[in-house]
């Protein structure tokens, strides 16, 4: 494993029961960077994020995390020293107030600082002497974050950050995920809302039944991903569409839709070669290589 | 700080108890005129106090509420939805557990002390006296059983998720043992009933006629019991570091 990734997993697995959670995971993480986990409910993102703090043990495989393995328990000290996490829960001391709650937490990081401290209390307008258990949802994340921050994580996990906030909140908190990655905090995230993903992700990882289907960076993603939708005068052979780069063919009458990661052009080539009387190619979004990704009709192999 | 958290995680469940302990208390020394001549043979302060309060339902009652404040720990942290908060923290589990423990046994020290304070002031009203230094010494002897009941009760809250699965398997537990040592062989052994040490029943640092303690408090027996107690802890932190949460 190499230093400079922030996360790195190697055929990471938890198994509970007959369950496979998560199942051979490997990717890498550099920071500083955005990284987006994506996956639908129970496809392994919460149990792959709780393996990285060490808050269950991985049944195969191994993970380092800032350099730290995630199944030795004074390791996970070290991680969790320099990690902050925020859960999707955002479970906080209810019986706390607000002012207790930041003392309470900054005893334990020696690098804590007073002064993003009070800069965030500031902006986030959060009533010190309210108890954890009156604040809003939005005040909670606000709270959460605060208390993340305050210590300038290397690394920041999120897992479904923005789920229960207002339009305003989560704006907010997405100039705040990118501000603090641009000062060279990683931020590792979980979350179903695709579009906020595409807009402050660097790059993306989409899991499956606990298998990484997708590992891929967004710059990637917009220049080489595209959808071929090709015409012909007579229903196609989709099986001359199986070129290198096509991760799907759908026909449909006499059109033929294909979605590539990259060779667009060969594919362009070849519906011309076979007299299609019109070709475009568009740009795909995250939301299409996504549902195709997590697609339940096609084995992860097939992809 | 974690002191702090534990504090007031369980501070709510010691108001609670050290009240209800101080009203059954005050009940029992209100009540004493009549109850003490309805019995027969009619008991002395001393032994009626013995009787209700240090060997009677109000030791009981205070196990009950040592296994009350026995309860909590990470795994019912998850059912509040704090549990990722306390996890990520830069600490071990080894360490919210002894730290949990510790505060707790504190409170049971505290709880085990509330007789003490109440019949000192609660008995020259009713124009009796009880000695405080007799009151204090069953309060050590409390202390020290209630230390056993209260690291069993950390140990099922660290295996059972439900707090109050916890509770009852606890409480299950404490009848079972009292139980076997009541009814089986193991009767002829006295030291073997922490039920019998707190109360000092058939002990020979208790005088049965006078119904007081006499003599040096037993040393070995107040170090095992404590002993059992941190056992059970330990046992209850190292399943914490095996558990997922």
């Amino acid at each position: 494993m190499t230093s400079d990734n922030v996360i790195e997993t190697h055929a990471l697995a938890k198994r509970y029961g007959d369950v496979d959670a998560v199942h051979a995971l490997s990717f890498q993480i550099r920071g500083p960077s955005i990284t987006g986990f994506l996956g639908r409910n129970g496809a392994g993102k919460s149990s792959t994020i709780r393996m990285l703090l060490g808050m269950i043990k991985p049944t195969a495989g191994s993970g380092m995390v800032l350099g730290h393995r995630i199944d030795d328990p004074k390791q996970s000290l070290l991680i969790r020293r320099r990690t902050a996490y925020i859960g999707e829960e955002k479970g906080l001391y209810a019986y706390m107030t607000v002012e207790q709650l930041v003392r309470f937490t900054s005893s334990f990081y020696p690098d804590w600082r007073p002064d993003i401290e009070q800069r965030l209390l500031r902006m986030y307008q959060l009533p010190l002497r309210r108890k954890v258990k009156a604040l809003s949802k939005g005040m909670r994340t606000k709270l959460a974050l605060l208390l993340a921050l305050s210590r300038r994580p290397a690394l920041l996990i999120l897992d479904e950050p923005t789920e229960g906030l207002d339009p305003v909140s989560i704006e907010e908190l997405l100039q705040m995920l990118t501000g603090i990655a641009a000062e060279g905090t990683t931020v590792f995230f979980s979350s179903h809302q695709l579009a906020e993903v595409e807009r402050i992700a660097d790059s993306i990882l989409i899991i499956e039944r606990g298998r990484l289907v997708l590992d891929v960076s967004l710059d990637h993603l917009r220049e080489n991903y595209r959808r071929v939708t090709a015409g012909f005068p007579a229903r196609p052979p989709e099986a001359e569409f199986r070129l290198p780069g096509v991760e799907r063919v759908r026909a449909s009458g006499r059109q033929i839709t294909v979605l590539a990661s990259r060779n667009a052009d060969a594919i362009v080539e070849r519906a011309r070669s076979l007299s299609a009387v019109s070709v475009e190619v568009e740009p795909v979004s995250l939301r299409e290589i996504f549902l195709d990704a997590v697609r339940t009709d096609a084995p992860a192999e097939a992809r | 700080m974690l002191c702090y958290k534990m504090w007031r995680e369980t501070r709510t469940r010691l108001l609670i108890s050290a009240t209800a302990l101080a009203w059954v208390c005050l009940a029992i020394v209100l009540t004493q005129k009549g109850n003490r001549a309805h019995a027969d043979p009619p008991l002395s302060y001393a032994a009626y106090i013995w009787k209700a309060v240090y060997k009677g339902y109000v030791r009981d009652f205070f196990l009950i509420l040592v296994i009350v404040l026995g309860g909590g720990g990470i795994l019912q942290e998850r059912a509040h939805g704090t549990a990722g908060f306390t996890l990520s923290l830069p600490v071990s589990r080894c360490r919210l557990t002894f730290v949990r423990a510790a505060v707790g046994l504190a409170e049971v020290a505290l709880l085990a002390l509330m007789p003490a304070v109440m019949l000192g002031a609660l008995s020259p009203q009713v124009g009796e006296s009880y000695q405080l230094t007799q009151a204090l010494r069953f309060s050590v002897l409390w202390t020290m059983g209630g230390a056993v009941l209260f690291g069993t009760s950390v140990l099922l809250s660290g295996i059972c998720a439900e707090e109050y699965s916890a509770w009852i398997v606890c409480f299950l537990s404490m009848m079972f043992y009292s139980a076997a040592v009541n009814i089986t062989p193991l009767q002829r052994i006295p030291w073997l009933n922490f039920f019998k040490i707190m109360s000092g029943a058939e002990m020979p640092y208790f005088n049965s006629a006078d119904h007081l303690l006499v003599g040096p408090l037993p040393g070995l027996p107040l170090l095992i019991l404590p002993a059992i107690a941190v056992g059970f802890v330990i046992i209850a932190a190292r399943l914490s570091q095996r558990r997922d949460y």
